[in-house]
């Protein structure tokens, strides 16, 4: 080997690194300028997964991010509708600001992965201020999906079962003795932890849990209460004491007991892992043999900064297929473009990811958002390019995009893309200025998906 | 036959022509289709489109699981009192539509559409498999199969028919697995103004930078096709709905309905959504103020498509337990009552589930929810139920 040929395959090596870290960085961290990726990936890949993956240390820059205030709940007359009306316009005001709070530290956050982290146990426990009404509660819910999310699972759904907010959001201080409501109890074995066992015609011999195992944990969840201090509180008067069967375990079982049992459940490891895994690599099943390979350490310790780590660093997640497995969402999509660009969200920004269908703090329902191909309908595209055009507006400069034949590297790099296709290389050397050379990148199917 | 990657070509050839002016000029009906709002002239196709066939469907999917028990009420059923405890209706206050049922108090124009032979019950409406889980429950009706659920039965019948956007759309987002196919999707619009922003030489080079799938993965190539698709729907859609407010209720969005339905698109088919009927707590009140937007919406909507042959089909992925639970709410439950207001043949349909013989607590399912699919795919959209559904689908109701 020549020494020409060496610096050739050196070169080459450090291209994949940078492609590496530029997937790394678009799916764990939403996206980030070309210097960052590029002092990431001049460490390596393990290094940079290391960093992003260091979600102890404290993150001053998205705490300096003011968040909401919340004026005092004083509960309104139901006679006098001036205060109801001025109450209805503060839950109102206060909900607008947190939303566009949690948007504003996702792009001023130096340990993104752990906004992103945050963002997917939002996603997976799902709650929506649409139900719970009082922004302060979903502020709370969040701070606790922060500070437990990197931690044991078990420890965050043992959390998330005295959420407050979530007491309220499936009715949980509505669940006392005699008066069982499994609001709570049944998307807490469907949904948080063990699933359905997939689809398909046997998914009921499959099916981790049964209709006794719904009735019985909700029975256990009984007496779970709203206190004075705005905390889950048990009321021992309104908690059946009596003896239940939850998924094989019997006694006078209650939160505590149910937690332990759902998340010890074999079927939950595989269940969260494909869950994560799907929104961070690519879609893929409990049965899947990444997942199930996953979720055997995952079992093991349940720690999710551990399983991110291993997600991040499994041979799967850099192959080909998983680099072209998902659609950016719209919360990736416009907190990335934030990042990566330096253009601060506003409530412009905020009244586009209404247009996509995704702002934080309001899922459509306890699953969750949809994935993927639910992201691309004509109404997403249209929303899409005037996000686009709005953003390409605020920075867009010669400077930026280069001259019209260097364009579509220029963009590719800014932009953390590997390369555009021939279409959308054509479109960018033919835009008539930086404007619209940014907007088409921006809206390009190359950048969409993530 | 046209495919969308004709279509793709034709329109970027006439972008890359810069004659989009003047093909502008050359739409069949000489209407507005070819501007936007601002007078621009849109780069996209103006070819003839068929003309519209009789039938036109709007699917209202109401999410979370509508109480049918106290939709369509047993009121001479002893047992319903006696089950339903403090949330049982009073059959006073209820309008009765014989054979024993009554429509829930709120419902005061379709009990005037019953009234008027323009509405059809039909009751005991699930699938075997009902597991009482919000999502998988959605899906299975959506999917129209229970085997796989990659694709809803609207997406499926896109499929089968053409290559038009138009063809069905979505008022609202993101996109249900009702509405997408294996190779098409249904077009998705707005529920407000429709506007493009930018200008016509941008536009231009989107649809071309949308048009050709050439060294691209399959998902971004399904993100250049919505892109392109955007274009068609554009085109004929965004100046019905130029001067628009947003909508936030259901009325709203069904008026956009019966706006694009009075512009004579070429849309066969459209899908709304409320969500909000996942009633564990204090069902009274709010079940009571969802059907009331029910009502008044689908009421306003059918008075604004007088004169069409439009069918509205209100459903939802399960009804709720029997028994009410003590939150003064019900649980997820088995099966359910599905609506259909406009042109129908009126009255009751299927089996209506016995009280005395639950299972597990639940209704029994009497009506396979694809013979309700497969009716309004046979009599309002005109396609063998079999092309869409498979051939092991139950034989579909005549509910039309």
């Amino acid at each position: 080997m020549d020494g020409a040929e060496v610096a050739t395959r050196r070169s080459r090596a450090l291209a994949d690194t940078r492609s590496a870290v530029a997937h790394l960085v678009r799916r764990a961290a939403f996206g980030a300028p070309p210097e960052e990726i590029d002092a990431l990936a001049a460490a390596g890949y393990e290094a940079a997964v290391e960093t992003l993956c260091d979600l102890a240390r404290p993150d001053p820059a998205a705490d300096a991010v003011p968040p909401p205030t919340f004026a005092p709940a004083t509960p309104a007359a139901a006679d006098d509708p001036v205060a109801r009306q001025e109450r209805a316009r503060r839950v109102a005001t206060e909900r607008r600001a947190l939303q566009l709070w949690w948007v504003r530290r996702m792009v001023a956050a130096d340990r993104p992965t752990h906004e992103k982290l945050t963002f997917l146990w939002h996603d997976h426990f799902a709650t929506s201020i649409d139900k719970v009404r009082g922004a302060e509660r979903m502020h709370r819910q969040h701070r606790t999906l922060h500070d437990l999310g990197p931690g044991p699972f078990d420890r965050l759904v043992h959390a998330m079962a005295r959420d407050p907010a979530m007491l309220v959001w499936l009715d949980g201080r509505d669940n006392r003795a005699g008066a069982p409501n499994e609001n709570f109890a049944r998307e807490l074995l469907e949904l948080f932890t063990l699933g359905t066992g997939g689809h398909g015609h046997d998914r009921h011999d499959r099916q981790p849990y049964t209709e006794a195992d719904v009735a019985d944990a909700a029975r256990a969840l009984t007496g779970w209460a709203i206190g004075p201090g705005d905390e889950g509180v048990l009321d021992p008067g309104r908690h059946d004491h009596g003896t239940k069967t939850v998924l094989g375990t019997t006694g006078a079982l209650g939160l505590d007991e149910v937690v332990a049992a759902a998340t010890r459940h074999p079927a939950c490891a595989p269940h969260v892992v494909a869950r994560i895994w799907s929104r961070l690599a690519r879609p893929a099943g409990p049965d899947d043999p990444v997942v199930q390979e996953l979720a055997d350490g995952f079992a093991r310790d349940l720690d999710a900064t551990s399983l991110l780590r291993r997600i991040l660093l499994h041979p799967d997640f850099l192959a080909p297929a998983t680099r072209a497995a998902l659609v950016k969402t719209p919360v990736d999509l416009v907190v990335g473009t934030a990042r990566t660009l330096g253009t601060t969200p506003d409530e412009t920004t905020m009244t586009l990811l209404v247009g996509l269908g995704q702002v934080p703090f309001a899922p459509p329902d306890v699953a969750g958002w949809p994935a993927n191909e639910a992201w691309l309908s004509t109404e997403t595209a249209r929303v899409r390019l005037r996000l686009a055009a709005s953003v390409s507006a605020q920075v867009a400069s010669e400077e930026l995009v280069g001259p019209p034949a260097e364009r579509p590297t220029t963009l590719a790099r800014l932009l953390g893309i590997d390369r555009f296709g021939p279409a959308s290389a054509a479109a960018l050397r033919a835009a008539p200025g930086p404007r619209a050379a940014l907007t088409l990148a921006l809206a390009s199917p190359e950048h969409v998906v993530a | 036959m046209t495919t969308p990657l004709d279509r793709r070509r034709f329109l970027q050839g006439a972008a890359a022509l810069g004659a989009a002016a003047a093909l502008g000029a050359c739409t069949t009906d000489g209407d507005d289709r070819g501007s936007r709002p601002g007078g621009q002239v849109t780069p996209t196709t103006t070819a003839p489109r068929a003309p519209r066939a009789e039938g036109i469907l709007v699917l209202l999917t109401l999410y979370g699981g509508n109480d049918a028990l106290n939709t369509v009420v047993p009121v001479e059923d002893p047992r319903y009192r006696a089950l339903r405890g403090a949330l049982a209706l009073d059959p006073a206050a209820t309008h009765d539509v014989g054979e024993g049922f009554a429509l829930h108090p709120a419902l005061e124009r379709t009990k005037a559409l019953w009234d008027d032979d323009r509405l059809a019950i039909v009751h005991g409406v699930g699938f075997d498999g009902l597991d009482r889980s919000h999502f998988h429950c959605m899906d299975v009706w959506q999917a129209g199969r229970t085997d796989d659920l990659t694709t809803g039965w609207m997406g499926r019948w896109l499929d089968a028919v053409g290559t038009d956007p138009l063809d069905a759309l979505v008022v609202g987002h993101p996109l249900p697995l009702l509405a997408r196919g294996r190779r098409r999707s249904a077009g998705a619009i707005p529920a407000g103004p429709f506007e493009l922003g930018g200008g016509d030489a941008l536009h231009d080079l989107v649809a071309r930078m949308s048009g050709d799938s050439l060294g691209r993965s399959a998902l971004a190539d399904a993100v250049a096709r919505s892109t392109s698709d955007l274009y068609d729907v554009a085109a004929t859609v965004s100046p019905h709905l130029a001067d628009r407010q947003p909508a936030t209720t259901l009325a709203g969005r069904l008026a956009i309905v019966a706006d694009l339905i009075a512009a004579d698109l070429p849309t066969r088919a459209y899908a709304v959504e409320l969500r909000g009927f996942d009633t564990h707590a204090s069902q009274a009140e709010v079940h009571h103020g969802l059907l009331a937007e029910v009502d008044g919406a689908l009421g306003t909507f059918l008075d604004l498509v007088a004169g069409e042959r439009v069918t509205v089909v209100v459903s939802s992925e399960f009804g709720r337990r029997v028994a009410a639970n003590d939150s003064g709410g019900t649980d997820h439950g088995g099966a359910g009552t599905v609506l259909l207001a406009g042109t129908v043949r009126a009255g009751h349909h299927g089996d209506p589930p016995p009280l005395d013989d639950l299972v597990a607590g639940d209704l029994r399912t009497t009506v396979d929810h694809r013979s309700v699919h497969g009716a309004v795919l046979e009599d309002v959209l005109g396609i063998a139920s079999a092309d869409v559904l498979g051939s092991d689908a139950p034989e579909p109701l005549r509910l039309v």
